[in-house]
């Protein structure tokens, strides 16, 4: 966002440059005759005094020639930025004179006097130097909010003024790294802080991390953002970013290390600009800028360096350490804990081992046994909490323990070796040995003796699955065998005594031909009655193929009983079915009534040359009247009856 | 027509002995068989672990595989230090009783004791070991039945359509998971354990270049097979070795986790009874 902002002044600035650059070369287009003088160049700063924070206008004006400055003098402490050209001409009584401008942005680094030496400027091919210009830059001005582009922390009261030490003095920024021991061993954890000073009312991003410069040494720095406070050193005010982090010689000898961070200054132009016309107008004004608070802004890319420490990396001594010395370097503290105290043989027990204090506690292992025969240990695990100081915290390591035997009385003691930096000499810590009491039961009596004899074997432990009826527990193992026998085979469950059924081979269900054409039937049958369910669901929907399954039904009904009539020879009851089949049939295509229907529906809603009409004609009458049909004559009406019937639907 | 009456008899009488003989053969067997069986275990008890795997092995040669055969011949075997040879027989005994708690306990404990704990075991592949292939066979089966039965009770009962689509999706998504646990249980059946320590190879062949090792008790997937070398995969996805501790080791091997291993460095869990005698 503030980028964008800076980014919509400067483009209003350039607006505002062009459009005098447009307003100037129209008032040269107007006139025609132009005369020139002898050409000069001159420099000018509109400000001989002004602070670290503001910026000056350098202005290098040619006359009466069109000239090119071919380089800015490269002055230490001094930035230059271009600001823009304008070229001026006027006409007084047919004399022309010209004037091309150049102005430039002076930024200063530090406080202190600059002197901007000659600047050359060719001219027709000649060069001309401008004269040098002195001017004084002053320290920020206090009193100034804070303007620090950085998350986190909140800002303390200014702290009471400390020490400056010289080339802090002149500086916008610097570090500081506090306190570092000079000697120290290799692994050792130093704890130090890293800050941060800018000077109050300066705005600055930072663009990384705290980085080491120099090699021996490795820097870690803590997760949490940096704290913001104020201090004053040496009656200046500054805003310090703090960060705390650890060093760790990691190579012996004397080394020389700093530390560095990358940041942006964002430096603010407060001073009133003057153009060489006079000034920008209205909204070019600093009263507006101000009130909108549109401050320009500049960017310089700076990277701030600490004094570079010499650190000595001493070796640790190999006199007096310890046989399970594992690197640890610091103060530390050892408390162990065991759960459950209470055990039956073969019993496991979790010890609780937390080692606490100061130092590298990566390099800290798990305390180990004194006397670590007869014990089956586990690897622990390991949790490390932070405490509240860098470098502080807890390390608490879990460790699953088991008696080979059932004759231990208390857990021997532990120990834990370090190098202590302060009395530069190994330390070893020791618990004292933690009674057991012993639950023995039947069955863990037997196993005990067993265990005494093979030295090895343990017995059931918890968790394992309860000794049922028929299963029994190994009594001991043969001489030969018990050394590899341990203490986990020995916790195995008991045999099975019933053998089970028996099978030649490990032929899983989905394999075997029985269940996989059970599997078939089944989705057969699935597949037959889902397409049997969507036939009927299609049916039930669909009046046309309703109506012309239940014409075929009648039909079919009908005809069953017409071919019984004729059987029969009975002419007048096969003729009255003939009758009341037409009906039914061309009722249900009609969707009327079938007694409703006579000859004269027939003969108005069928085809003339239809035989359904002289059949039921035949039907009718016969019915009324009393034909008597011969045999031939019943089997050669019904032939006809049942094909033009067919052929309705 | 006595003569007759006497032949009816006689034929009578003979395919009632042969009836019989072919009852009290496999009575006897059976016998036999349950016999060496508590023969084993007593040798197991009393400590005798060579004796009691020779008589396990002997019974399973003669008369085939069972749970429980197979549960105390690994126990032989992890108390006599062969974890691999234990390991193969509690997955055999696993695949025939997939509920047994004894059987599962000491495999679980073996393989934690030697460092063989799968890493990282994906959710959906614990959930599929929740039951073994056959019941999840079984379960897509029941359910198969459930969904014909419930179309054919349609057509007679009025089920109101939510409940039928209810109990139809519910079909359906068991049937999609017992599927997927088919699937994963399906790929578990097919693997193998590594009998004894040995290295991985880059190639099937004797000399070549060894990528690691690969532990003994470690469960692996044979991809494919050249003469008498298999291409694996352990059961991590990766050649590994542990070091006893529960640490697995990666060895970094090429291919992502696969090498060549010989034949006799490993035993397929799921085999016939022939296969098993022809090793």
């Amino acid at each position: 966002m503030e980028r964008l902002v800076r980014r919509t002044r400067q483009n209003r600035t350039i607006g505002r440059i062009r459009c005098m650059a447009l307003l100037l070369t129209l008032a040269i287009l107007g006139f025609a005759t132009v005369s020139h003088g002898a050409p000069s160049v001159s420099a000018s700063l509109d400000a001989r005094r002004f602070s670290v924070d503001q910026t000056a206008t350098l202005t290098i004006i040619i006359n009466d020639a069109d000239g090119t400055i071919a380089e800015l003098p490269s002055v230490d402490g001094l930035d230059f930025v271009k600001g823009g050209e304008f070229k001026q001409t006027q006409i007084v009584n047919w004399s022309s004179s010209s004037m091309k401008s150049f102005l430039f942005q002076v930024m200063a680094l530090r406080p202190g006097p600059f002197t901007i030496p000659p600047i050359a400027i060719t001219v027709d091919g000649k060069q001309l130097l401008t004269q040098a210009i002195t001017f004084e830059v002053t320290p920020a001005a206090a009193g100034i909010p804070s303007l620090l582009n950085q998350q986190g922390g909140g800002i303390a009261p200014p702290s009471q003024s400390k020490i400056q030490t010289a080339g802090e003095k002149e500086q916008m920024a610097f570090l500081r790294i506090s306190p570092v021991k000079e000697e120290s061993y290799t692994g050792e954890v130093l704890p130090i802080e890293i800050k941060a000073y800018f000077r109050r009312g300066l705005r600055a991003t930072l663009n990384s991390q705290p980085r080491l410069n120099g090699d021996g040494f490795v820097l870690t720095e803590s997760k949490q953002e940096p704290v913001q406070t104020e201090e004053m050193v040496g009656n200046i005010p500054y805003s310090v970013l703090t960060w705390p982090g650890t060093l760790s010689g990691i190579k012996e000898g004397r080394h020389s290390v700093s530390v560095a961070i990358e940041a942006t200054l964002l430096l603010p132009d407060n001073r009133r600009r003057s153009a060489p016309m006079g000034g920008d107008p209205f909204f070019g004004n600093d009263l507006f800028a101000d009130f909108f608070n549109q401050q320009q802004v500049q960017e310089k890319k700076i990277q701030i360096v600490s004094k570079d420490m010499t650190l000595q990396v001493l070796s640790l001594p190999s006199e007096g350490k310890p046989a399970d010395f594992s690197g640890a370097i610091g103060k530390f503290e050892l408390q162990v804990k065991a759960q459950p105290t209470d055990v039956g043989p073969g019993d496991p027990i979790t010890l609780t081992m937390t080692v606490a204090g100061t130092g590298n506690f990566d390099r800290v292992e798990a305390p180990v046994l004194s006397q670590a025969e007869g014990w089956k240990s586990y690897p622990p695990s390991a949790k490390f909490t932070p405490g509240g100081g860098l470098g502080q915290g807890e390390k608490v390591f879990e460790q699953a323990i088991i008696a080979r035997s059932g004759d231990k009385t208390s857990i021997p003691s532990l120990s834990f070796s370090f190098f202590d930096p302060e009395t530069k000499k190994y330390q070893t810590l020791h618990t004292d040995p933690i009674p057991l009491r012993h639950n023995k039961t039947e069955g863990s009596e037997k196993s005990e003796n067993v265990s005494a004899d093979d030295g090895a074997g343990a017995t059931e432990g918890q968790g394992r699955p309860d000794v049922g009826a028929g299963k029994t527990m190994p009594q001991k193992s043969n001489g030969d065998q018990s050394g590899r026998s341990d203490a986990a085979a020995s916790l195995l469950a008991p045999l099975h005594q019933q053998m089970g059924s028996l099978q030649q081979g490990f032929i899983p269900l989905i394999s075997q031909t029985g269940f996989q054409m059970v599997v078939l039937i089944l989705l057969l049958l699935l597949v037959a009655v889902t397409l049997f369910k969507i036939r009927a669901r299609r049916l039930t929907s669909n009046p046309v193929l309703c109506r012309q399954r239940e014409m075929a039904r009648f039909l079919e009904l009908r005809l069953r009983e017409i071919k019984k009539a004729q059987e029969q020879g009975n002419s007048r009851d096969f003729l009255a079915i003939c009758r009341r089949t037409i009906q039914e049939q061309l009722g249900l295509l009609w969707q009327t009534g079938p007694a409703a229907i006579t000859l004269a529906d027939l003969r108005q809603r069928l085809a003339t040359d239809s035989e359904l009409i002289a059949l039921f004609a035949t039907a009718e009458s016969g019915a009324y009247v009393g034909n008597i049909l011969s045999s031939q004559e019943l089997a050669e009406y019904a032939g006809k009856l049942e094909h033009a019937l067919r052929q309705l639907r | 027509m006595k003569g007759i009456l006497k032949l009816k008899i006689s034929v009578t009488a003979l395919v009632l002995l042969v009836m019989s003989c072919g009852l009290f053969v496999p009575c006897s067997a059976q016998e036999n068989s349950n016999q060496d069986f508590l023969e084993a275990n007593k040798a197991y008890e009393a400590g005798d672990l060579a004796k009691a795997i020779q008589l396990y092995e002997a019974l399973i040669a003669r008369a085939g595989f069972s749970a429980s055969l197979c549960y105390n011949l690994a126990n032989s075997y992890a108390r006599n230090g062969q974890t691999g040879k234990a390991v193969l027989e509690y997955e055999r005994a696993l695949r025939l009783a997939p509920g047994d708690v004894d059987i599962r306990h000491n495999l679980e404990m073996l393989r934690k004791d030697k460092g063989l704990l799968p890493e990282d075991v994906p959710l959906v592949h614990q959930a599929g070991t929740l039951l073994g292939l056959n019941q999840w066979a079984v379960l897509v089966a029941i359910l198969l039945a459930a969904l014909a039965l419930l179309h054919l009770a349609t057509w007679h009962f009025t089920l109101s359509t939510r409940l039928s689509y209810s109990l139809t999706g519910a079909c359906l998504l068991l049937l999609g998971i017992s599927s997927v646990g088919i699937a994963i249980q399906y790929q578990k059946w097919q693997e193998a354990v590594i009998l004894a320590k040995t290295s991985l190879l880059i190639s099937p062949f004797d000399g070549a270049a060894s990528t690691g090792l690969i532990e003994e008790g470690r469960l692996v997937r044979i991809i494919k097979r050249h003469d008498n070398y298999a291409l694996i995969k352990d059961e991590n996805g990766r050649s590994g070795s542990g070091d006893g501790q529960g640490r697995p080791n990666s060895v970094g091997a090429r291919e992502g986790g696969s090498g060549w291993i010989p034949d006799t460095s490993f035993e397929p869990i799921a085999m016939t009874m022939a296969a098993k005698n022809s090793r």
